[in-house]
């Protein structure tokens, strides 16, 4: 599989009142063709940065950004007809209809005549907006104004999508049609890079995630890969009907067991077991042959959120 | 105690004022600005010390010479706020457009009365801390007599009473919601035609009557000023030889300045009470503007529902420019009314020319008028519409969205001008109607009487007004669009590209009509490089070229109209103007190539 996205020690700087604020700091990324990837990080960790050069739109102070092998700052020209760049806000022109818009930035991709009015309707009728044709663009709602950027950006029939967060600021009706429709491109082969704050949509929507802090990339796989890399302490929920703190004492003294927390005002002991124990029914056996009556075993639940939380410390620059 | 302190917040206090205050010091703009107008300042009052001291013996002589000094620093001084009490006011009236802190502040407990003082006081704060800053250039010239403290008082009165009023006018406007942040171009705009034409109105026809001060003098911060610097050559009428007037008549006219900084702190206090009262109740009626209230009332909710697209051009960014802007969006109205107007004026002066109210030589002054008029203003329209034309885009954030396309810096920035020319052709075609009208009457009524009549314009002019007006219109475009790339904010853009159009036409005007008064075809030749000058000599060369086309003028030689000499001249003035057209389309290809070379560095270097 080739590659569509590759980013080589990309480090970008801007000076800001005089200081150097370090965006990005040797980003090293790779994204397949065909690849759906969620970029994740704090506010301030240089996802932004990261899209805007991918977008041409910047020029990094080190290193090389590729587009489908393509060098960005170089082959600017190039890439730019194989990309569609959503920003982080919606850009409005004033005093244009719905239809005008897209024609206008069909034109801008050379798209002219009879083929132009054919293909704003197909983005139309795909982003469902062809009701809204004749609508003033300024006044239509955040949801639309989204699915009119997405309907901007598949004119030209791009490989790559450039998504900054997408889905922030809508409602939960505009956020679900917008991971549908994202769905949609994905299943025609669109390779998307997609920064979001929404953890559980990404995890749904992809099928790489990367984790981005302080401008340096401190993941990249698959969710389930991110998943099992904060799973390997494997914390389990343990609850007995009386004693808990000495059925606590018990497991404490117990091989295999790192470490026994209690819990609430409800006596659940969170019990961290050694990285080598796969066989985890020893904990059930030890308390029911010391006569403790076992009420709840339960495996800590590890998502994409939980993975964000242990990898990232929440530092911004 | 407590209502102490909420006195206190009306003014030295107050949280509005304090931020700006203490956040004032550290900006690097305001400090270059005090740097810059101080020096100004200082500039003036060397060389006005220097040519005015040469020679100079007696006390008296050194009186007179630093009242001279006095003088100059004075109008300069009045002049710089004129010139810079808008900008920093203009804040006030954008302020709406970031409603948030607006919003916000009107959440807090604070009065209504300590919101508009403190909007107010914020404003003004930069320009008395300027004003202020003068201080001692001003002292300097009390050392030679002649200038007493009370002149200096009064002058800088006029200039705070001025700045004052400027800044109530600002927050009543953003207060009763009457503009948006294109009021701060019309506002600048409708100060300068204010200030010139009572100053034209004064000066040419009511001091002639009287001999000294007019009824005018009291609303007027420069003629009010001349009151003060210059008391013998602009003499106020003692109050005894004014009996039949009655009492606030006769000190009004007896005493101009002090006039003139009572009714515009009056005026000030008249615009901020009715704020200060309706401040809330205003925010909480409604959430637009009066301009969009009537709007939405002649367009019925229609923008709201939407309308039939209309067709883009291939190349979108001129369609943008050129049909969009042309809409019926305010810009748009704006741009119909000055046509309707413009072909309305045209048919009057033709009916007072068919019904010989005017003479020919009246008709000709009025066509001159009246194009130069309809030129200005286009001129202003079309540095206001292209030094907007990038900021805008990269203020609501579409530059990002054309930037990712394939277009390029040569394709953008040229279908930038293709649209905003196309958008200002009708400005253009306005002064070639009223031309052409005015010909072809001429024509007609010389056909019809079967005589030689003398004409009111010259036939050429029907096709090198058209040719030079729309290469100025370019001109005046490129400029705007190159500092619009400049500049990352529009009211920065707008206003740098008004002063750098204001000053090179005043310029190329200074020279050029010195240039068509000289008596020969050399005159004609330079005359016509400058914009203002080539327009009127065009229209009227006997009145704007008397040297070359007066009554003893260069080219006139017998007494026929299509004398040889005369004729020379005409082809002269003609080769000219399609000269200078050329010149500019040159200056206009060359601003274009050198913007297209910088475009992405500058947009780089701005993103980074």
């Amino acid at each position: 599989m080739s590659v569509s996205i590759q980013t080589i020690n990309l480090t970008k700087r801007y000076n800001v009142g005089g200081k150097t604020l370090l965006a990005l700091n040797n980003l090293n990324l790779t994204i397949e063709d065909g690849d759906c990837f969620g970029f994740i990080g704090p506010n301030g960790a240089g996802k932004s940065t990261t899209i805007k050069i991918l977008a041409t739109l910047l020029q990094p102070t080190w290193g090389e950004a590729r587009i489908c092998n393509y060098v960005v700052g170089y082959e600017s020209r190039k890439i730019r007809p194989l990309i569609g760049y959503v920003p982080d806000s919606f850009g409005a022109y004033e005093d244009m209809v719905v239809l005008e818009y897209l024609e206008f930035f069909a034109a801008a991709y050379d798209i002219n005549g009879a083929k132009r009015k054919q293909i704003v309707e197909d983005v139309l009728n795909l982003t469902d907006l062809a009701y809204k044709r004749d609508a003033m663009v300024d006044s239509l709602s955040k949801g639309m104004q989204q699915r009119l950027s997405l309907a901007r950006v598949l004119l030209h029939d791009p490989k790559v999508l450039l998504l900054d967060e997408p889905a922030s600021g809508l409602d939960p009706r505009a956020r679900i049609e917008i991971r549908e429709l994202l769905k949609e491109l994905k299943k025609m082969g669109k390779t998307i890079l997609i920064s979001s704050h929404i953890l559980p949509e990404l995890a749904d929507l992809c099928n790489k995630v990367g984790i981005i802090e302080r401008g340096e990339l401190i993941f990249a796989g698959t969710v389930d890969q991110a998943v099992r890399k904060v799973s390997m302490g494997q914390v389990l929920y343990v609850a007995v009907a009386e004693r808990s703190a000495d059925a606590a004492n018990l497991l404490r003294q117990t091989a295999g067991i790192a470490g026994v927390a209690m819990e609430g005002a409800d006596h659940v002991m969170q019990v961290t077991l050694n990285v080598e124990v796969v066989d985890r029914t020893f904990i059930a056996e030890k308390l029911i042959t010391s006569g403790y009556k076992l009420t709840m075993l339960r495996e800590e639940e590890v998502n994409l959120e939980t993975a964000f939380m242990r990898l990232t410390k929440g530092i911004v620059q | 105690m407590s209502t102490m302190s909420e006195m206190l917040k009306l003014g030295p206090t107050n949280p509005i004022l304090l931020r700006v205050v203490t956040a004032g010091g550290r900006r690097l703009r305001h400090a270059f600005t005090r740097w810059a107008y101080l020096g100004a300042l200082i500039l003036v009052l060397l060389v006005a010390l220097l040519a005015s001291s040469q020679g100079q013996q007696s006390l008296s002589e050194l009186a007179k010479a630093a009242m001279q000094v006095f003088k100059y620093i004075s109008y300069m001084q009045l002049g710089m706020i004129c010139l810079l009490a808008p900008v920093f006011c203009a804040a006030a009236i954008t302020q709406e457009r970031d409603s948030r802190t607006y919003m916000i502040l009107l959440a807090t407990p604070l009065t209504n009365a300590q919101i508009v003082l403190g909007s107010l006081f914020s404003r003004l704060y930069y320009i008395v801390a300027l004003l202020l800053s003068g201080v001692p250039v001003f002292a300097i010239t009390l050392f030679y007599g002649g200038v007493t403290a009370s002149n200096i008082a009064t002058s800088f009165a006029i200039a705070l009473s001025t700045t004052f009023f400027t800044g109530s006018l600002a927050i009543a406007i953003a207060v009763f919601r009457l503009g948006s942040g294109k009021t701060v171009f019309w506002f600048y705009v409708f100060n300068a035609i204010y200030l010139v034409a009572i100053y034209l109105a004064d000066t040419m026809y009511l001091r002639g009557t009287t001999g000294g001060t007019t009824w005018l003098t009291g609303i007027h911060p420069f003629l009010a000023l001349d009151s003060i610097v210059d008391p013998s050559g602009y003499r106020t009428p003692e109050p005894e030889t004014m009996s039949d007037r009655f009492l606030l008549m006769k000190w009004y006219l007896a005493y101009p300045a002090r006039s003139y900084i009572a009714l515009t702190t009056l005026a000030s206090f008249l615009l901020v009470i009715p704020s200060a009262i309706v401040l809330r109740r205003i925010a909480q009626r409604t959430e637009v503007g009066i301009y969009e209230y009537f709007r939405g009332i002649i367009m019925r909710g229609k923008e709201a529902k939407g309308r039939k697209a209309r067709t883009v051009w291939n190349n979108p960014v001129a369609w943008r420019e050129g049909a969009t802007r042309a809409g019926f969006s305010g810009r748009g109205l704006t741009r119909w009314m000055m046509i309707l107007i413009g072909v309305a004026v045209a048919l009057v002066v033709l009916w007072l020319y068919h019904s010989r109210i005017l003479t020919v030589r009246e008709t000709r002054q009025v066509v001159v008028a009246l194009i130069m008029v309809e030129f200005s203003v286009a001129l202003l329209v079309a540095t206001n519409t292209s030094a907007s034309a990038v900021t805008r885009e990269r203020e609501s954030q579409t530059l990002d969205l054309l930037l990712v396309t394939p277009i390029t810096s040569r394709y953008y920035i040229w279908g930038k001008l293709r649209g905003l020319v196309s958008f200002m052709i009708p400005f253009v075609a306005v002064p070639t109607l009223t031309i052409l009208l005015i010909i072809l009457y001429d024509i007609v009524a010389s056909v019809a009487s079967a005589t030689v009549r003398e004409w009111v314009v010259w036939p050429e002019t029907l096709v090198t007004l058209p040719v030079i007006l729309t290469v100025l219109m370019s001109w005046a475009c490129m400029l705007g669009l190159q500092l619009s790339l400049k500049w990352s904010r529009t009211l920065v853009a707008v206003m740098a590209s008004l002063g750098v159009l204001a000053g090179a036409c005043s310029v190329l005007g200074v020279c050029g009509f010195a240039m068509a008064v000289h008596g020969s075809w050399f005159g004609i030749v330079v005359s016509a490089f400058s914009p203002f000058t080539v327009v009127c000599v065009l229209v009227d060369p006997w009145v704007f070229a008397p040297g070359s086309f007066g009554s003893e003028g260069f080219f006139i030689e017998g007494s026929t109209n299509y004398s040889a000499p005369l004729m020379v001249g005409r082809v002269l003035l003609l080769i000219s103007t399609f000269v200078s057209a050329g010149a500019y389309c040159l200056l206009v290809w060359t601003m274009y190539r050198s913007m297209v070379r910088n475009f992405d560095m500058i947009i780089r270097r701005q993103h980074s």
